[in-house]
């Protein structure tokens, strides 16, 4: 799983069935310093997040069908949690 | 999943059976200021958008579930729908 900051938000009517009517969200992935790292990326979200958050976003193949038992699930990346905090010493 | 733009259609007369129904598009992933990053890739196209289209598209072997229904497409690039407007970093905007 990444850490990543909510960038932006897209609004989509024409789309898949399988993404129902979940919130798309631009992604940031970051390093546990906050900065970014890498290109950003549209994640869809379960769990209500919104601009400015930090999140954790899961991006394994077949994530989002064994996670939320959802059969056919055309997703890379999804937002799985908000971060409160994070403390991470440097290697 | 990687915001893109349509950019063409892959004719292919001889195909695999199980991709026969399917459009190809070429679509040009995009980075954050929407500028071209990367290479070109066929993408398989059940919503049938047209070149020119800002869309998103969905990588690996989840492509395979992005056709409604039980069958499985042999593919590892979809387009996942159609971009009506977007914010991103405090600007929105409404594709051309």
């Amino acid at each position: 799983m990444k850490i990543a900051r909510v960038i932006g938000n897209l609004v989509s009517s024409h789309r898949l069935e399988a993404y129902e009517a979940r919130k798309l969200l631009l992604v940031q992935p970051i390093t546990p310093e906050g900065e970014p790292e890498g290109r950003c990326t549209m994640a869809i979200d379960y769990v209500g997040a919104g601009i400015g958050d930090t999140v954790l976003m899961g991006a394994a193949p077949g994530l989002a069908a064994t996670v939320f038992g959802i059969e056919k699930a055309p997703i890379n990346e999804l937002i799985m949690a908000i971060v409160d905090s994070i403390s991470a010493e440097k290697p | 999943m990687d915001l893109a733009r349509v950019i063409g259609t892959v004719v292919a007369t001889q195909r695999d059976p199980a991709l026969m129904h399917y459009r190809l598009a070429m679509v040009q992933p995009l980075d954050d200021d929407l500028q071209p990053s990367g290479r070109a890739v066929v993408a398989i196209d059940a919503l049938n958008r047209r070149t020119g289209d800002l869309v998103y598209i969905v990588r690996s072997g989840d492509a395979m579930t992005a056709h409604p229904g039980d069958t499985l497409v042999p593919t590892d690039c979809a387009i996942g729908g159609l971009v009506d407007s977007l914010t991103l970093n405090g600007k929105h905007r409404r594709d051309p």
